[in-house]
Protein backbone atom coordinates (compact mmCIF):
# COMPACT_ATOMS: atom_id res chain seq x y z
CA UNK A 1 0.00 0.00 0.00
CA UNK A 2 2.95 2.57 0.97
CA UNK A 3 4.63 1.19 -1.72
CA UNK A 4 2.21 1.93 -4.41
CA UNK A 5 1.25 5.27 -2.87
CA UNK A 6 5.13 6.18 -3.32
CA UNK A 7 5.22 4.93 -6.95
CA UNK A 8 2.11 7.17 -7.60
CA UNK A 9 3.86 10.28 -5.85
CA UNK A 10 6.43 9.58 -8.14
CA UNK A 11 4.71 9.38 -11.23
CA UNK A 12 3.22 12.31 -9.87
CA UNK A 13 6.10 14.50 -9.92
CA UNK A 14 7.52 13.20 -13.33
CA UNK A 15 4.64 13.98 -14.93
CA UNK A 16 4.71 17.77 -13.07
CA UNK A 17 8.36 18.37 -14.24
CA UNK A 18 7.32 17.17 -17.69
CA UNK A 19 4.49 19.68 -17.53
CA UNK A 20 7.13 22.29 -16.27
CA UNK A 21 5.34 22.78 -13.21
CA UNK A 22 7.55 24.66 -10.40
CA UNK A 23 8.69 22.24 -7.75
CA UNK A 24 7.70 22.78 -4.56
CA UNK A 25 9.96 25.11 -1.93
CA UNK A 26 12.53 22.44 -0.62
CA UNK A 27 12.85 22.94 3.52
CA UNK A 28 17.07 23.34 3.07
CA UNK A 29 16.48 25.54 0.15
CA UNK A 30 14.26 27.98 2.25
CA UNK A 31 17.11 28.21 5.28
CA UNK A 32 19.65 29.18 2.82
CA UNK A 33 17.52 31.84 1.24
CA UNK A 34 16.40 33.52 4.32
CA UNK A 35 20.22 34.12 5.19
CA UNK A 36 21.98 37.45 4.89
CA UNK A 37 23.55 38.55 2.07
CA UNK A 38 27.22 38.18 2.36
CA UNK A 39 28.15 41.73 0.78
CA UNK A 40 25.44 44.60 1.87
CA UNK A 41 23.23 45.35 -1.47
CA UNK A 42 24.39 48.55 -2.90
CA UNK A 43 21.75 51.47 -2.88
CA UNK A 44 20.48 53.09 -6.33
CA UNK A 45 22.41 55.18 -6.82
CA UNK A 46 25.65 53.21 -6.52
CA UNK A 47 24.34 50.41 -8.71
CA UNK A 48 23.09 52.70 -11.39
CA UNK A 49 26.17 54.41 -10.88
CA UNK A 50 28.03 50.99 -11.78
CA UNK A 51 26.01 50.26 -14.29
CA UNK A 52 26.72 53.48 -16.08
CA UNK A 53 30.07 52.47 -15.79
CA UNK A 54 30.10 49.11 -16.89
CA UNK A 55 28.02 50.44 -20.30
CA UNK A 56 30.58 52.82 -20.59
CA UNK A 57 33.61 50.18 -20.53
CA UNK A 58 31.65 47.94 -22.85
CA UNK A 59 30.88 50.93 -25.58
CA UNK A 60 34.26 51.87 -25.59
CA UNK A 61 35.39 48.09 -25.77
CA UNK A 62 32.90 47.00 -28.50
CA UNK A 63 33.96 48.93 -31.99
CA UNK A 64 37.91 47.55 -31.17
CA UNK A 65 36.47 43.64 -31.02
CA UNK A 66 34.38 44.13 -33.54
CA UNK A 67 37.12 45.19 -35.13
CA UNK A 68 39.79 42.87 -34.33
CA UNK A 69 36.86 39.60 -34.81
CA UNK A 70 36.20 41.17 -38.65
CA UNK A 71 39.48 41.65 -39.39
CA UNK A 72 40.74 38.12 -38.00
CA UNK A 73 37.86 36.55 -39.80
CA UNK A 74 38.58 37.94 -42.78
CA UNK A 75 42.00 37.04 -42.50
CA UNK A 76 41.06 33.24 -41.75
CA UNK A 77 39.18 33.67 -44.92
CA UNK A 78 40.95 35.19 -47.59
CA UNK A 79 43.99 32.17 -46.41
CA UNK A 80 41.68 29.77 -46.83
CA UNK A 81 40.31 31.61 -50.16
CA UNK A 82 44.14 31.59 -51.45
CA UNK A 83 44.88 28.10 -50.77
CA UNK A 84 42.23 26.76 -52.24
CA UNK A 85 42.82 25.23 -55.82
CA UNK A 86 42.24 26.95 -58.95
CA UNK A 87 38.87 26.81 -60.45
CA UNK A 88 38.40 24.44 -63.33
CA UNK A 89 41.32 22.45 -63.08
CA UNK A 90 41.52 19.32 -64.17
CA UNK A 91 43.57 18.26 -61.46
CA UNK A 92 41.94 19.30 -58.60
CA UNK A 93 41.42 17.20 -55.68
CA UNK A 94 37.55 17.06 -56.71
CA UNK A 95 38.26 15.74 -60.36
CA UNK A 96 39.08 12.41 -58.74
CA UNK A 97 37.35 8.85 -59.65
CA UNK A 98 34.47 9.17 -57.51
CA UNK A 99 32.68 11.93 -59.53
CA UNK A 100 33.64 10.40 -62.67
CA UNK A 101 32.47 7.05 -61.16
CA UNK A 102 29.03 8.60 -60.55
CA UNK A 103 28.53 10.18 -64.02
CA UNK A 104 29.44 7.33 -65.71
CA UNK A 105 27.95 4.80 -64.14
CA UNK A 106 25.12 6.49 -62.46
CA UNK A 107 22.52 5.94 -64.99
CA UNK A 108 22.66 1.87 -65.69
CA UNK A 109 23.43 1.87 -61.50
CA UNK A 110 20.20 3.82 -59.98
CA UNK A 111 18.45 4.15 -62.83
CA UNK A 112 17.82 8.08 -63.37
CA UNK A 113 19.40 10.06 -66.08
CA UNK A 114 20.00 13.67 -63.74
CA UNK A 115 22.77 12.79 -62.13
CA UNK A 116 22.38 15.07 -59.15
CA UNK A 117 18.94 12.54 -58.43
CA UNK A 118 21.26 9.22 -59.11
CA UNK A 119 24.00 11.16 -56.47
CA UNK A 120 21.43 12.47 -53.83
CA UNK A 121 18.58 9.69 -53.85
CA UNK A 122 21.31 6.87 -53.78
CA UNK A 123 24.79 7.41 -53.66
CA UNK A 124 24.49 9.77 -50.78
CA UNK A 125 20.45 8.57 -50.01
CA UNK A 126 21.65 8.45 -46.28
CA UNK A 127 22.46 11.98 -45.65
CA UNK A 128 19.55 12.91 -47.71
CA UNK A 129 17.27 10.31 -45.05
CA UNK A 130 18.98 12.61 -43.06
CA UNK A 131 17.17 16.06 -44.00
CA UNK A 132 14.19 13.88 -44.35
CA UNK A 133 14.30 13.45 -40.61
CA UNK A 134 15.12 16.86 -39.69
CA UNK A 135 12.08 18.20 -41.75
CA UNK A 136 10.29 15.53 -39.94
CA UNK A 137 11.02 16.68 -36.56
CA UNK A 138 11.24 19.99 -37.17
CA UNK A 139 7.56 19.99 -37.97
CA UNK A 140 6.86 17.62 -35.56
CA UNK A 141 8.84 19.77 -32.87
CA UNK A 142 6.46 23.10 -33.86
CA UNK A 143 3.85 21.13 -33.63
CA UNK A 144 4.64 20.24 -30.08
CA UNK A 145 4.74 23.96 -28.94
CA UNK A 146 2.12 25.83 -31.55
CA UNK A 147 -1.03 23.15 -32.02
CA UNK A 148 -3.93 24.16 -30.27
CA UNK A 149 -5.77 21.30 -28.20
CA UNK A 150 -7.93 21.73 -25.57
CA UNK A 151 -5.19 21.87 -22.90
CA UNK A 152 -3.96 25.32 -23.83
CA UNK A 153 -7.53 26.60 -25.39
CA UNK A 154 -9.70 28.11 -23.08
CA UNK A 155 -12.96 30.13 -24.04
CA UNK A 156 -11.18 33.47 -24.75
CA UNK A 157 -9.47 32.26 -27.60
CA UNK A 158 -11.79 29.91 -29.02
CA UNK A 159 -14.08 32.88 -28.92
CA UNK A 160 -11.71 34.84 -30.83
CA UNK A 161 -11.15 32.26 -33.33
CA UNK A 162 -14.64 32.47 -34.11
CA UNK A 163 -15.03 36.31 -34.79
CA UNK A 164 -12.13 36.14 -36.71
CA UNK A 165 -13.56 33.17 -39.07
CA UNK A 166 -16.84 35.26 -39.10
CA UNK A 167 -14.75 38.36 -40.10
CA UNK A 168 -13.17 36.43 -42.99
CA UNK A 169 -16.24 34.50 -43.94
CA UNK A 170 -17.97 38.17 -44.63
CA UNK A 171 -14.55 39.49 -45.96
CA UNK A 172 -14.09 37.20 -48.74
CA UNK A 173 -11.39 38.68 -51.43
CA UNK A 174 -12.58 37.86 -54.88
CA UNK A 175 -9.73 38.39 -56.39
CA UNK A 176 -7.93 36.18 -54.42
CA UNK A 177 -10.55 33.38 -54.75
CA UNK A 178 -10.30 34.15 -58.59
CA UNK A 179 -6.90 33.96 -59.00
CA UNK A 180 -6.43 31.16 -56.70
CA UNK A 181 -9.24 28.89 -58.98
CA UNK A 182 -6.98 29.95 -61.60
CA UNK A 183 -3.61 28.49 -59.84
CA UNK A 184 -3.74 26.21 -57.64
CA UNK A 185 -4.47 23.09 -60.15
CA UNK A 186 -1.81 24.99 -62.27
CA UNK A 187 0.52 24.74 -59.41
CA UNK A 188 -0.43 21.32 -58.38
CA UNK A 189 0.18 19.97 -61.89
CA UNK A 190 3.48 21.54 -62.08
CA UNK A 191 3.72 20.05 -58.57
CA UNK A 192 3.45 16.74 -59.68
CA UNK A 193 5.40 17.04 -63.09
CA UNK A 194 8.61 18.39 -60.96
CA UNK A 195 8.07 15.16 -58.51
CA UNK A 196 7.60 12.96 -61.33
CA UNK A 197 10.29 14.00 -63.52
CA UNK A 198 13.01 14.42 -61.17
CA UNK A 199 14.67 11.07 -62.29
CA UNK A 200 15.29 12.59 -65.75
CA UNK A 201 15.42 16.34 -65.28
CA UNK A 202 15.85 18.92 -62.74
CA UNK A 203 13.51 18.68 -60.11
CA UNK A 204 13.05 15.57 -57.82
CA UNK A 205 11.26 15.48 -54.26
CA UNK A 206 13.11 18.56 -52.26
CA UNK A 207 11.24 21.17 -55.43
CA UNK A 208 8.42 19.54 -55.99
CA UNK A 209 7.38 18.87 -52.54
CA UNK A 210 7.51 23.05 -52.12
CA UNK A 211 5.70 23.34 -54.85
CA UNK A 212 3.09 21.31 -53.64
CA UNK A 213 3.13 22.72 -50.12
CA UNK A 214 3.05 26.23 -51.66
CA UNK A 215 -0.18 25.14 -53.13
CA UNK A 216 -1.62 23.96 -50.36
CA UNK A 217 -1.04 27.18 -48.71
CA UNK A 218 -2.43 29.15 -51.68
CA UNK A 219 -5.80 26.72 -51.29
CA UNK A 220 -5.54 27.32 -47.66
CA UNK A 221 -5.62 31.22 -47.49
CA UNK A 222 -7.79 31.84 -50.34
CA UNK A 223 -10.69 29.59 -49.48
CA UNK A 224 -10.12 29.22 -45.39
CA UNK A 225 -9.77 26.49 -43.02
CA UNK A 226 -13.23 25.03 -43.50
CA UNK A 227 -12.71 24.11 -47.37
CA UNK A 228 -8.90 23.21 -46.83
CA UNK A 229 -10.19 20.48 -44.06
CA UNK A 230 -12.02 18.83 -46.82
CA UNK A 231 -9.19 17.51 -48.13
CA UNK A 232 -7.06 17.56 -45.63
CA UNK A 233 -7.45 16.71 -41.97
CA UNK A 234 -5.45 16.51 -39.49
CA UNK A 235 -5.60 12.53 -39.16
CA UNK A 236 -4.87 12.56 -42.73
CA UNK A 237 -1.91 14.97 -43.10
CA UNK A 238 -0.19 12.83 -39.88
CA UNK A 239 -0.80 9.81 -41.89
CA UNK A 240 1.04 11.35 -44.85
CA UNK A 241 3.85 12.69 -43.25
CA UNK A 242 4.80 9.54 -41.88
CA UNK A 243 3.97 7.14 -44.91
CA UNK A 244 6.36 9.08 -46.78
CA UNK A 245 9.34 8.97 -44.10
CA UNK A 246 8.69 5.28 -43.33
CA UNK A 247 8.36 4.86 -47.20
CA UNK A 248 11.82 6.58 -47.42
CA UNK A 249 13.55 4.19 -44.77
CA UNK A 250 11.50 0.71 -46.00
CA UNK A 251 13.02 1.40 -49.56
CA UNK A 252 16.47 2.65 -48.85
CA UNK A 253 17.01 -0.33 -46.44
CA UNK A 254 15.85 -2.59 -49.03
CA UNK A 255 18.25 -1.27 -51.75
CA UNK A 256 21.14 -1.10 -49.20
CA UNK A 257 20.06 -4.83 -48.43
CA UNK A 258 20.46 -5.77 -51.91
CA UNK A 259 23.33 -3.57 -52.69
CA UNK A 260 25.28 -4.72 -49.52
CA UNK A 261 24.19 -9.02 -50.63
CA UNK A 262 24.75 -9.16 -54.03
CA UNK A 263 20.87 -9.77 -54.43
CA UNK A 264 19.33 -9.32 -58.14
CA UNK A 265 17.67 -5.75 -58.03
CA UNK A 266 14.22 -5.78 -58.98
CA UNK A 267 13.87 -2.31 -57.23
CA UNK A 268 13.60 -0.59 -61.12
CA UNK A 269 11.51 2.50 -60.07
CA UNK A 270 13.05 2.70 -56.46
CA UNK A 271 14.42 6.38 -57.48
CA UNK A 272 10.99 7.70 -58.61
CA UNK A 273 9.33 6.24 -55.42
CA UNK A 274 11.81 7.90 -52.92
CA UNK A 275 11.29 11.34 -54.78
CA UNK A 276 8.30 10.62 -54.41
CA UNK A 277 8.53 10.04 -50.32
CA UNK A 278 10.63 12.78 -50.20
CA UNK A 279 8.04 15.08 -51.87
CA UNK A 280 5.58 14.29 -49.32
CA UNK A 281 7.26 15.50 -46.23
CA UNK A 282 8.75 18.05 -47.64
CA UNK A 283 5.36 19.23 -48.55
CA UNK A 284 3.92 18.09 -45.35
CA UNK A 285 6.66 20.35 -43.79
CA UNK A 286 5.76 23.69 -45.83
CA UNK A 287 2.53 23.58 -45.27
CA UNK A 288 2.13 22.37 -41.71
CA UNK A 289 4.66 25.45 -41.00
CA UNK A 290 2.04 27.89 -42.08
CA UNK A 291 -0.78 26.00 -40.81
CA UNK A 292 1.07 26.16 -37.07
CA UNK A 293 2.03 29.94 -37.47
CA UNK A 294 -1.13 31.08 -38.81
CA UNK A 295 -4.12 29.09 -37.12
CA UNK A 296 -2.41 26.66 -34.67
CA UNK A 297 -4.22 23.85 -36.29
CA UNK A 298 -4.30 21.88 -39.73
CA UNK B 1 20.49 42.12 -90.60
CA UNK B 2 17.72 41.04 -88.98
CA UNK B 3 19.37 38.91 -86.43
CA UNK B 4 22.04 42.08 -85.91
CA UNK B 5 18.50 43.93 -85.53
CA UNK B 6 17.20 41.47 -82.95
CA UNK B 7 20.09 41.24 -80.70
CA UNK B 8 20.14 45.45 -80.66
CA UNK B 9 16.11 45.04 -79.46
CA UNK B 10 16.95 42.44 -77.20
CA UNK B 11 19.80 44.53 -75.54
CA UNK B 12 17.77 47.85 -75.50
CA UNK B 13 14.65 45.37 -73.77
CA UNK B 14 17.17 44.41 -71.19
CA UNK B 15 18.78 47.39 -70.48
CA UNK B 16 15.47 48.76 -69.87
CA UNK B 17 14.62 45.96 -67.70
CA UNK B 18 17.62 46.49 -65.47
CA UNK B 19 17.15 50.54 -65.39
CA UNK B 20 13.40 49.59 -64.79
CA UNK B 21 14.24 47.65 -61.80
CA UNK B 22 16.48 50.02 -60.81
CA UNK B 23 14.16 52.50 -60.75
CA UNK B 24 11.84 49.66 -58.11
CA UNK B 25 14.83 49.30 -55.86
CA UNK B 26 15.02 53.50 -55.63
CA UNK B 27 11.58 53.99 -55.37
CA UNK B 28 11.90 51.11 -52.52
CA UNK B 29 14.49 53.12 -50.23
CA UNK B 30 13.45 56.17 -50.79
CA UNK B 31 9.60 56.40 -50.23
CA UNK B 32 7.99 56.31 -46.43
CA UNK B 33 5.04 55.31 -47.20
CA UNK B 34 3.56 51.43 -47.54
CA UNK B 35 1.46 52.06 -50.14
CA UNK B 36 4.09 54.30 -52.34
CA UNK B 37 6.71 51.96 -51.91
CA UNK B 38 5.07 49.04 -52.92
CA UNK B 39 3.61 50.92 -55.78
CA UNK B 40 7.21 51.05 -56.35
CA UNK B 41 8.26 47.30 -56.14
CA UNK B 42 5.33 46.39 -58.32
CA UNK B 43 6.00 48.67 -61.18
CA UNK B 44 9.70 46.01 -60.87
CA UNK B 45 7.48 43.06 -60.44
CA UNK B 46 5.51 43.59 -63.33
CA UNK B 47 7.19 46.30 -66.17
CA UNK B 48 10.72 45.08 -65.49
CA UNK B 49 10.61 40.99 -65.25
CA UNK B 50 8.57 41.59 -68.58
CA UNK B 51 11.11 43.69 -69.94
CA UNK B 52 13.95 41.15 -68.39
CA UNK B 53 12.44 38.14 -70.41
CA UNK B 54 11.32 39.59 -73.32
CA UNK B 55 14.91 40.48 -74.02
CA UNK B 56 16.41 36.82 -72.84
CA UNK B 57 14.14 35.08 -75.35
CA UNK B 58 14.99 37.91 -78.38
CA UNK B 59 18.72 36.77 -77.45
CA UNK B 60 18.39 33.47 -77.07
CA UNK B 61 16.05 32.79 -79.94
CA UNK B 62 12.66 30.64 -80.12
CA UNK B 63 12.96 27.37 -78.30
CA UNK B 64 11.34 25.20 -75.68
CA UNK B 65 13.12 27.50 -73.11
CA UNK B 66 11.23 30.60 -74.71
CA UNK B 67 8.39 29.10 -74.30
CA UNK B 68 9.37 28.35 -70.15
CA UNK B 69 9.70 31.92 -70.26
CA UNK B 70 6.65 32.51 -71.40
CA UNK B 71 5.14 31.09 -68.82
CA UNK B 72 7.08 32.48 -66.33
CA UNK B 73 5.85 35.99 -66.53
CA UNK B 74 2.69 34.94 -67.34
CA UNK B 75 2.83 33.16 -63.71
CA UNK B 76 4.44 36.34 -62.78
CA UNK B 77 1.99 38.96 -64.05
CA UNK B 78 -0.98 37.00 -62.15
CA UNK B 79 0.54 36.01 -58.91
CA UNK B 80 2.41 39.60 -58.08
CA UNK B 81 -0.72 42.10 -58.72
CA UNK B 82 -2.76 39.51 -56.53
CA UNK B 83 -0.25 39.67 -53.78
CA UNK B 84 0.59 43.72 -54.02
CA UNK B 85 -3.59 43.89 -53.74
CA UNK B 86 -3.62 41.49 -50.70
CA UNK B 87 -0.71 43.31 -48.79
CA UNK B 88 -2.76 47.27 -49.64
CA UNK B 89 -5.92 45.50 -48.66
CA UNK B 90 -4.51 44.65 -45.10
CA UNK B 91 -2.60 47.96 -45.01
CA UNK B 92 -5.79 49.68 -45.60
CA UNK B 93 -7.92 47.67 -42.89
CA UNK B 94 -5.32 48.03 -40.04
CA UNK B 95 -4.09 51.70 -40.65
CA UNK B 96 -5.48 53.81 -38.31
CA UNK B 97 -5.84 57.13 -39.74
CA UNK B 98 -5.81 56.45 -43.54
CA UNK B 99 -6.67 59.79 -44.48
CA UNK B 100 -3.49 61.60 -43.07
CA UNK B 101 -1.35 59.11 -44.72
CA UNK B 102 -2.99 59.68 -48.43
CA UNK B 103 -6.22 60.97 -49.32
CA UNK B 104 -8.96 57.92 -50.00
CA UNK B 105 -11.34 58.98 -52.91
CA UNK B 106 -14.81 58.39 -50.96
CA UNK B 107 -17.38 56.49 -53.11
Amino acid sequence: MNNSSEKQNWRKRIVSWVDGDREPKDQTLFVMERRQPRFPRPSEEEREKREKSHLKKFFNWYPIAATIICVSLIGILMAAALSMPTFGQADNPINNEVSEHYLEHGEEETGSANAVTAMILSYRGFDTLGESCVLFLAVVSVMMLLLRDEKNTDEHDLQKMRSEDIIAEEHHDIILKQAARFLVPCIFLFAIYVLLNGETSPGGGFSGGTILGAGLILFSSAYGPGNMRMILTYETYSAVRTFGLVLYITLYGAYIFIGANNLPNYLEGMTLLIDLAVGLVVACTVYGFYAMFARGEI
Amino acid sequence: MVHNLVTVIGLASLLFGVFVFFTAVLGLYRFDYVLNRMHAAAVGDALGIFCILIGLILLHGWSLSAAKTILIFLFLWLTSPVASHLIAEMEVCTISNIKKECEVEER
